[in-house]
């Protein structure tokens, strides 16, 4: 068990990674509206897998990005990863957009994923080391940012686009100088190779079938269910 | 308050078919990114025949039919990508999530959606209402509903 191709379409950008025994070989990534995804991801794989002379078969197992993010880009790389996990008979694991976020940078604790939902709403988890202080959930900014403590790195399309508020209301947070409003493939497959080495083996990490990430109800459906 | 003009609705009768499209044109050519129509009208009244002018507006020559069976139809190629939703045959507001109108809504182009009554719960709060009463020969009454100051800055310029 060594090669992973792991796939991102939640976020503004769409990519794909190679990742063998937990080190990256190679992440093509394009940045885009994230409602042209279908058009770019498969020749992205294709490509890929020319340049490296494999197919489907020589991969031993497919992660994917499965949001939160934006409900069109999740299911095309789900949709995508689902049907060639399936159709090679191999093993697929899922992993979260704020999770993904989190592996930007490893080495720093307490990091806060935040992922823009519109109308000041967040998707959000905290984690500290591997583990989440804060389950991932939509929450508020306001009511997020009561909960980020002190000298948490703050990353995601969330965190910049409340950077001024998180700023001032939690003046220790500190953010990356690198940008990180997009999810990286090569996050997402290294997220998933690690939990192949915690649940001690590919089939006690991996599923059938990987399903979106549904984090609460969207506003819409908020305020639908509240007139009812 | 002497002075303050609040616009809350603006009705114009008696308009023939040329003078919907002309409006359509003008609010067409001033809608800006993440702008909101929501059309209502009786089958005949018009909706089609206006988007097409609004589509003109912003410099698309496709030919712009309602898209009841596929929901949504993008048009890219004007001034701003055009997501033209016909609601007619959704039931529910989660048919109408379950295509990503979140992300039509926030994807920096421009939505016009007709029966937009049908989903009434998933609207944006921030839009422009425009009903289309009549039909066949008739003249038409249109009754234009600001929700919020961009769109009434529009129909200061357009209809007023």
């Amino acid at each position: 068990m060594s090669l992973i191709l792991a796939i991102s379409t939640s976020s503004q950008s769409a990519s794909i990674s190679l990742i063998k025994s937990g080190s990256v070989l190679a992440e093509p990534l394009v940045m885009h509206n994230n409602l042209s995804h279908t058009k770019t991801l498969m020749p992205m794989i294709d490509e890929l897998f020319s340049s490296f002379a494999i197919s489907c078969n020589d991969i031993d197992c497919f992660a994917v990005d499965t949001g939160p993010g934006s409900f069109t880009g999740v299911r095309i790389g789900v949709a995508t990863a689902n049907g060639l996990a399936m159709g090679s008979g191999k093993p697929i694991i899922g992993i979260s957009s704020l999770l993904a976020l989190r592996y930007y940078q490893l080495e720093i604790s307490p990091v806060a994923s935040i992922i823009d939902a519109h109308n000041d709403n967040v998707y959000a988890a905290i984690y500290f080391n591997k583990s989440a202080t804060l389950a991932p959930c939509a929450t508020t900014i306001h009511d997020l940012i009561e909960k980020i403590p002190a000298n948490t790195l703050c990353l995601g399309d969330g965190a910049n686009a409340h950077h001024a508020l998180i700023s001032e209301l939690q003046p220790t947070a500190k953010f990356s100088s690198e940008e990180s409003g997009i999810i990286k493939a090569s996050c997402v497959g290294l997220a998933a190779w690690d939990r192949i080495e915690d649940c001690g083996s590919v089939e006690a990490a991996s599923s059938g079938i990987v399903l979106p990430t549904y984090l609460k109800l969207s506003q819409a459906e908020r305020n639908a269910k509240k007139e009812e | 308050m002497k002075g303050v003009t609040v616009l809350s609705e603006y009705r114009l009768p008696y308009l023939q078919e040329s003078d919907t499209i002309s409006l359509g044109r003008k609010i067409g050519a001033l809608l800006f990114p993440g702008a909101f129509i929501a059309l209502y009208g009786d089958l005949g009244s018009g909706k089609t025949t206006f988007t097409r002018a609004l589509a003109a507006g912003l410099g698309i020559q496709d030919n712009i039919c309602s898209p009841s069976y596929n929901i949504v139809a993008e048009y890219g190629e004007g001034r701003l990508p055009l997501y033209h939703f016909d609601a007619y045959r959704l039931e529910d507001v989660s048919e109408l999530m379950e295509i990503g109108f979140v992300d039509y809504c926030y994807g920096g182009g421009v939505v016009v959606m007709e029966w937009a009554n049908k989903v009434s719960k998933a609207l944006p709060r921030d839009r422009l209402d425009i009903h289309i009463i009549g039909s066949g020969t008739q003249f038409r009454t249109m009754l234009f509903v600001p929700h919020g100051s961009s769109y009434t800055d529009i129909l200061k310029e357009t209809v007023i």
